[in-house]
């Protein structure tokens, strides 16, 4: 079957609540900016294709529907991930220290190879700043994952966030396939209602040889 | 610290138990242990002392402050009172009330992690040290105002009665969450009686669960509940505080006020609560559980024994007068239950799980070392422990069944992923006493390629589903006369008037008929067409096993309730709703109250007084780990095998899956076995035989029994749904008719998980461009 594009991309936001994972979110996929604050409600996963390389990559942005508000994001969330961004606002102190617990619900739940990668959003609020730049950049050196300060209102470092992450996965997908081949999974069904359109047993029923 | 040249040394020290000297007693005026832990770490002056900085510079000196304060917060903290004295005459017991609340702030005698010391806050902390003189205040540290036997104040302990200064948990929610965060729960105390020299220790101790109310006294071999008052008036020797959970986290307020609680987040509930947040109304969603999907879940082995605990019953009744502050006129507080449907949970290792293998590939990634080295099964398991997925309750979705159509409307099933059962097997016993296995040809195809059947049974087996497709095809009354006085009779009986051979019966019931167990003739085709309907709708087999196991199909749902704005909340104490005029109006939970208009609620919380409809249906449940398939192929499938062609009746069924369907780490299968409790013998008989025969030895093994509920005739407030507890059917059909009617008849006007409008042009457009491209290909 051709596809309109070449790989498919699992990523997830996480991070405290009201730290901007949904104004990221829509500044990637949709570049528009909202400064209210609304809880998320009603959002699923945003798409974005982009090309890398010459490679059509579909990225599948999955927001947490609110369910990090009392740390109940469902275990079903993280299955497939191939990315995770974790978010904090740098104008909150709490957000930061909360990622390294968000990292070790990561570790109980993702994958084991699932690239990570640390933003600190806000970064245009400056006069509010409570993170300082470095202690992002020691976070993420203590975690092994890329760094970036990012702000959705001002559009600074948003696609590039994303584009490396991408980047990254891409790259030790390919490596992985060098080294063992395809790994896709085979067999797996997707219920959607597209592909409601198979030959039930009964259809041309009528001309039976028996 | 020293202000002239801000020269500082930082000492780490740690320590095991904080030991406190008591004051000496201000007559009358009772002591409460805030105080002294803030004299305790309260900053010290130290004159004349020289500063290394200083010293290099030969500056002249001030003297130093040394600040004392808990870095890290311990998981339990020990506080010992020192209650021995010194006097010339000998030691003395002080006997000094100590007044110690149920909740401890360290929040002041901690050190901040960075000093982020907004400007005037520090400056304000350098003023007071200059001013320092008996009395100093340091920023991070602790705090004296008064000097060291003022009086301490503090806004966060407020009490009426100033012997016990308690923090109410509604108010630590509201808005103290950075305090919560430095909050300790008291959980036992230590009183010694009698002298310096003899006496008795007791112990007082708060019980299990982590917000009980109810305290314990221990004295000898007597255990008693007491009241806390009680526990308030004790001598303390030892306080033993331990810090709130979530230990980092945040907890934010719940909403005061939602259309619909759902109480539980098993399938049913979970089905419920989205159907109620996609028609618009406001969900808060609660599970005791710290995990989803109550009996309906899936457990990694690490988390299998944290579930056994969660089944175990708690004999523990909430304190009723600690919550009657939520009370408004003319309402009640009506005690919740904690029914537990699972019992006689057993698990464990089996002897063959210490075999040594030698494991040459698919080590755990990245340890290529490791290569050679000979490991145990449980060696290996227990490492790669969570990529277990062990389904309390496994079911199958029918291909074209209802759950399938629902999940494809409500668009859950984007969230999903399935595999076919690529393997349906019918057991046959054979002449020698020996099970043998043939796989049930689904399609057309199959049938004729078969060679189980003969070219006899062939025909007839065709002849068989012509007639169904038929049969169903006909209208009412036609259909109605097909199977004239069959209809109410055992479908066996109508098969033996169409005259088909005896092994063809049996397995037709067995396979092709799995979905009904003894049906009427008039299900049992019902049954035999949804059968076949569903082949070929994704491939051969007309059944979808989810990946990672059936615990993911209540967390897709509740995804999806999410999506449209419900809270969820878990982990969290549920015990009282609030009743006023017949309608529940209230659920009083983790120390806030939230009203509502309807409560859903999973069995389990059914009010105390309303006791379980139990039915004498019971469900039995094996479970275990094996290394090698029933039957091994050189691939590996999801197997179905329906016991009942071995012996008419039994509705014993086994699935068979792995890795391929996410559920065990790779080389490694999942044997579930589900039947009644009153065919237990036999279920154990043929696994025995079974596993004895293909020569398997399981590595693990879990079993227990589930009970089964009915929700008629419950005697509950008018505004209260409960949910069907775990049934033994193979597929979702009846649980999501279930959960329609009840949604329906609730919400009349409102539609249940109504099909979803395409909000995503780009997928849209995409499908498009995909499904042209299909036709394409297929033309």
């Amino acid at each position: 079957m051709a596809k309109t594009y070449d790989y498919l991309f699992k990523l997830l936001l996480i991070g405290d609540s009201g730290v901007g994972k949904t104004c990221v979110l829509f500044r990637f996929s949709d570049d528009s900016f909202n400064n209210s604050f609304i809880s998320t409600i009603g959002i699923d996963f945003k798409i974005r294709t982009i090309e890398l390389d010459g490679k059509r990559i579909k990225l599948q942005i999955w927001d947490t529907a609110g369910q990090e508000r009392f740390r109940t994001i469902t275990t079903a969330y993280y299955r497939g991930a191939m990315g995770i961004i974790l978010v904090y606002d740098i104008t909150n102190e709490r957000s930061f220290e909360n990622i390294k617990n968000w990292i070790r619900n990561i570790e109980e739940h993702a994958a084991q190879d699932v690239e990570r990668m640390i933003i600190g959003n806000k970064c245009d609020i400056e006069e509010r700043r409570e993170v300082s730049r470095e202690r992002g950049e020691q976070l993420a050196i203590e975690y092994g994952t890329k760094f970036m300060e990012t702000s959705a209102k001002a559009n600074l470092n948003v696609d590039d966030a994303f584009f490396t992450l991408a980047r990254d996965i891409k790259s030790k997908m390919e490596r992985n396939e060098m080294r063992s081949g395809s790994t896709v999974a085979t067999g797996r069904v997707a219920v959607g209602s597209s592909s409601q359109n198979k030959k039930s047993f009964f259809s041309n029923w009528s001309c039976s040889i028996l | 610290m020293n202000s002239a040249c801000n020269y500082r040394t930082i000492k780490y020290e740690s320590f095991s138990a904080l030991t406190l000297t008591i004051p000496n007693s201000q007559m009358g005026t009772p002591t409460n242990i805030e105080h002294i832990l803030r004299r305790y770490f309260c900053s010290e002056v130290i004159r004349d002392a020289t500063c290394d900085q200083c010293k290099e510079n030969s500056r002249k000196q001030k003297g130093f402050l040394k600040k004392h304060g808990i870095v890290k917060m311990p998981q339990t903290l020990l506080i010992r009172l020192e209650r021995v004295g010194m006097l010339p005459s000998g030691h003395l017991k002080l006997n000094e009330h100590v007044s110690f609340s149920e909740h401890l702030s360290v929040q002041e005698v901690c050190f901040r992690r960075d000093f982020r010391l907004r400007k005037e806050a520090y400056e304000e902390s350098q003023r007071k040290w200059e001013l320092a003189d008996g009395s100093a205040r340091v920023f991070g540290g602790a705090e004296i105002v008064d000097g060291l036997r003022g009086k301490v104040t503090s806004s966060l302990l407020e009490s009426s009665d100033p012997r016990f200064p308690s923090i109410s948990h509604a108010k630590l929610t509201e808005g103290h969450a950075e305090a919560e965060r430095h909050t300790y729960q008291l959980r036992a105390v230590c009183e010694h009686r009698g002298g310096p020299f003899s006496g008795h220790f007791v112990t007082y101790r708060r019980g299990p669960a982590p917000n009980s109310f109810n305290w314990f006294l221990t004295n000898d071999s007597q255990v008693n509940q007491v009241a806390y008052k009680q526990v308030g008036l004790c001598q303390a020797y030892m306080l033993f505080y331990e810090r709130l959970k979530p230990n980092r986290w945040m907890d934010e307020p719940l909403p005061s006020k939602v259309d619909v609680i759902v109480l539980g987040t098993g399938l049913p509930e979970a089905i419920l609560a989205a159907a109620c947040a996609r028609s618009g109304l406001s969900v808060v969603h609660l599970d005791r559980n710290p995990f989803y999907g109550a009996d309906w879940t899936s457990l990694n082995l690490d988390c299998v024994h944290e579930w056994v605990n969660t089944q175990a019953p708690i004999q523990e009744n909430a304190d009723v007068s600690t919550f009657e502050k939520f009370l408004e006129e003319g309402e009640e507080l009506v005690l919740l239950g904690d029914n537990k449907l699972v019992e006689d949970v057993e698990h464990g290792w089996l002897p063959a799980c210490s075999t040594s293998i030698r494991k040459e590939e698919e080590a755990v990634e990245g340890e290529e070392k490791e290569e050679k080295e000979e490991k145990t099964h449980e060696e290996i398991l227990k490492k790669s422990a969570r990529r277990f997925s062990i389904d309390v309750l496994p079911k199958v979705l029918l291909a074209k069944g209802d759950m399938v159509q629902v999940l494809c409307d409500s668009q859950v099933s984007k969230y999903a992923e399935f595999k076919l059962v690529d393997r349906q097997l019918c057991p046959l016993a054979e002449a020698d006493g020996n099970i043998s296995f043939h796989r049930v040809p689904c399609s057309k195809g199959e049938i004729f390629t078969s060679q189980v059947l003969s070219t006899m049974d062939k025909r007839f087996l065709m002849k068989f589903i012509t007639f169904c497709t038929q049969w169903r095809a006909s209208s009412p009354e036609d259909a109605r006369n097909a199977i004239k006085d069959f209809a109410d009779k055992p479908f066996d009986e109508f098969l033996r008037s169409q005259k088909l051979p005896e092994n063809l019966r049996s397995y037709i019931t067995s396979t092709i008929g799995i979905l009904e167990d003894q049906p009427t003739t008039a299900k049992g085709l019902e049954a035999v067409c949804r059968f076949m309907d569903s082949v070929g709708h994704f491939g051969p087999s007309p059944f979808l096993f989810p990946l990672y196991g059936n615990g993911e199909m209540a967390q897709y749902y509740c995804r999806l309730s999410a999506v449209f704005g419900s809270l969820y909340c878990l982990g969290k104490p549920i015990d009282f709703v609030v009743k006023k005029e017949n309608r529940i109006v209230g659920v009083i939970t983790n120390g806030q109250r939230v009203n509502c208009d309807h409560v859903i609620m999973s069995q389990t919380y059914l009010p105390k007084s309303v006791p379980l409809n139990l039915t004498n249906f019971q469900i039995q449940r094996r479970i275990f780990i094996t290394n090698r398939s029933i039957l091994q192929e050189d691939k590996e499938f999801i197997t179905l095998i329906n016991a009942s062609s071995l012996r008419n009746g039994t509705t014993t069924r086994i699935i068979e899956a792995g890795f391929e369907a996410c559920l065990a780490p790779k080389g490694y299968l999942l044997v579930h076995v589900t039947g009644k409790e009153d065919e237990k013998q036999d279920l154990d008989g043929f696994i025995d035989r079974l596993f004895k025969q293909k020569d398997i030895s399981p590595l693990w093994q879990m079993r227990f029994k589930m009970r089964n509920s009915v929700t008629e005739g419950l005697d509950l407030p008018e505004n209260v749904i409960t949910t069907p507890s775990v049934d033994i059917d193979l597929e979702f059909s009846s649980l999501i008719e279930e959960c329609r009617k009840l949604f329906c008849a609730t919400w009349p006007d409102r539609d249940f998980l109504p099909r979803m409008i395409e909000t995503n042009e780009e997928e849209e457009e995409e499908r498009e461009v995909e499904k042209e491209e299909d036709e394409a290909i297929e033309s």
